[in-house]
């Protein structure tokens, strides 16, 4: 399967696009759950203190 | 006491207390071999489909069934226990390597008893079929220790039951191809060597882990 | 408070970002695959991500079995959920790229095996972690799971790699020079995008190591102290 060679896919940008909205979507997901979190931890501190 | 009769004395106590309740002989090999039952009836009933798959099903609920032998009742030690096992002065090393026989010896029956339902059930080739006395304990001695180690990480965790499979599943896949790929071996008439070298191999770095992670998780469960 | 030092590596690692991915969209598509290849330029980063976030997990786990010192049991835990997240984006971007390839979203390819393997190994790390509630208890029982499961990886993947070769060998084209400096770059992207986000993740576990000690002081004194209930570790069952 592996071996298989696709000259040309005819979506190929498709693809691409899909790949790359995956990854940076996922890290700023990821960089938005960790300032919320964040920010929920300074005003739990700040009500403690 | 030596070492050695530590660890016997360890394993002693561990079969003592499971032959008490009898989980692993009455609830969980009967659970497998229902399982072994159920299958056939969802994925079709043909008997040369069945002769090809059952050994390969037969590991995946060993694998899958056998968390049941790690996580039983007798495996966890109350807080007395654990006490009584420390003020003892007993080697950490050596109740892991007790614990881990005991563990190993469960499996390697839950193993044994389930053979004949997936004889009689699925009628696999199975070959030169003595080599099964070298797979069978390979593979229970490598979830014996696996358990022993995700066991003790896991002690006194309310959700220990859902969390020591997900730390031992994925870990477990070397067994899991071990031992297919050495009963495929035998089927087909092949040399199964390199499959009891990996078989070993796990055992030996898990055995090496284990003894490592003794002392410092004799430490975790005060 | 942000202070400057840190927007400095922020905004360095977004302008690297940018460049890497600015070159991947516009360098010269692959002889072989053409357009589709670009998706390696963040798939093969994701996954150097991964395993780079796995090894300072190892590394803090062992530095923390050694000095006991609280750090480096924060920069196991910080490291080992970037890393899980990256190889979550590896695998789904992977399987993006392997459909228009290789005609299916899977293959049972070595890599991709111990991959798969390597996203729930770290998930029931993360797991244990959540389940144990005494920091020192979590610190050393994360450790050796940790270290554990480290030592296994190798075996796993070599097992995978012995079973495959039986069936069936995977042949990997070399590339060629500018694509591999693209592929570089986006290395040396994510590798910034990585100190970006374990910084971020350890100012959390700081942050939130502060609010257990808080709270565990703040529910010293509270009413009727000084009745001392009984003690239940004589009775209760552990299980």
């Amino acid at each position: 399967m592996i071996d298989l060679l696709v000259a040309q896919v005819s979506n190929a940008w498709w693809y691409v696009a899909a790949a790359y909205i995956i990854i940076f979507g996922g890290v700023a997901f990821f960089v938005g759950s960790l300032s919320v979190r964040l920010r929920r931890a300074r005003r739990e501190l700040d009500q403690l203190s | 006491m030596s070492f050695w009769r530590q660890v016997f004395e360890i394993a002693r106590k561990d079969l003592l207390v499971e032959s008490r309740t009898a989980e692993v002989a009455l609830m969980t090999a009967p659970f497998g071999a229902a399982a072994l039952i159920l299958i056939p009836l969802a994925i079709g009933t043909d008997a040369p489909l069945l002769s090809q798959l059952g050994p390969g099903l037969y590991w995946v609920v060993v694998l899958l069934f056998g968390m049941l032998v790690i996580l039983r009742k007798s495996a966890v030690d109350g807080q007395p226990q654990r006490d009584l096992v420390r003020l003892l002065g007993i080697d950490p090393a050596a109740t892991f390597a007790g614990a881990t026989i005991a563990t190993s010896l469960l499996v390697l029956f839950f193993e044994i008893a389930l053979g004949p339902v997936l004889i009689a059930l699925y009628n696999p080739e199975l070959g030169s079929w003595p080599w099964l006395f070298v797979i069978l304990p390979l593979v229970a001695a490598g979830m014996g220790m696996l358990g022993t180690i995700a066991s003790g990480v896991t002690t006194s965790i309310g959700t220990r039951t859902s969390l020591t499979p997900l730390l031992i599943v994925p870990l477990s896949l070397p067994l899991l191809l071990g031992a297919t790929q050495a009963l495929e071996g035998l089927r087909l008439g092949r040399s199964i060597v390199p499959w009891l070298i990996l078989l070993v191999s796990v055992d030996l770095a898990l055995a090496v882990s284990g003894v490592l992670a003794a002392r410092p998780l004799e430490e975790a469960v005060t | 408070m942000t202070t400057l030092r840190s927007r400095w590596l922020e905004i360095l690692a977004i302008g690297v970002i940018g460049v890497s991915v600015l070159r991947s969209m516009t360098v010269e598509a692959d002889v072989v695959q053409g357009d589709v290849q670009r998706i390696m330029y963040v798939h093969v980063p994701s996954a150097w991500l991964a395993f780079l976030a796995f090894g300072v997990t190892v590394f803090g786990s062992v530095a923390w079995l050694r000095t006991r010192d609280r750090r480096w049991d924060r920069l196991a835990a910080s490291s080992a959920e970037i890393g899980v997240v990256f190889t979550g984006l590896a695998i789904a971007a992977g399987m993006i790229w392997a459909r228009p390839v290789w005609g299916q979203f899977w293959t049972w390819e070595p890599r991709l095996v111990t991959t798969a393997l390597l996203f729930f190994i770290y998930l029931g790390y993360l797991a244990l972690r959540r389940a144990v509630i005494d920091p020192e208890q979590r610190a050393r029982r994360s450790a050796i799971m940790g270290i554990v499961a480290f030592i296994q990886i190798p075996i796993v993947y070599e097992s995978v790699n012995w079973w495959r070769s039986l069936h069936q060998t995977s042949s990997r084209s070399s590339i060629d020079t500018p694509l591999r400096i693209t592929l570089l770059l986006g290395v040396v992207a994510f590798t910034f995008v990585y100190a970006v986000l374990l910084r971020r993740r350890l100012e959390l576990a700081r942050l939130e190591e502060e609010l257990e000690t808080r709270r565990f002081e703040s529910s010293q004194d509270v009413a009727g102290a000084a009745i001392t209930p009984p003690s239940l570790a004589s009775v209760e069952q552990h299980d």
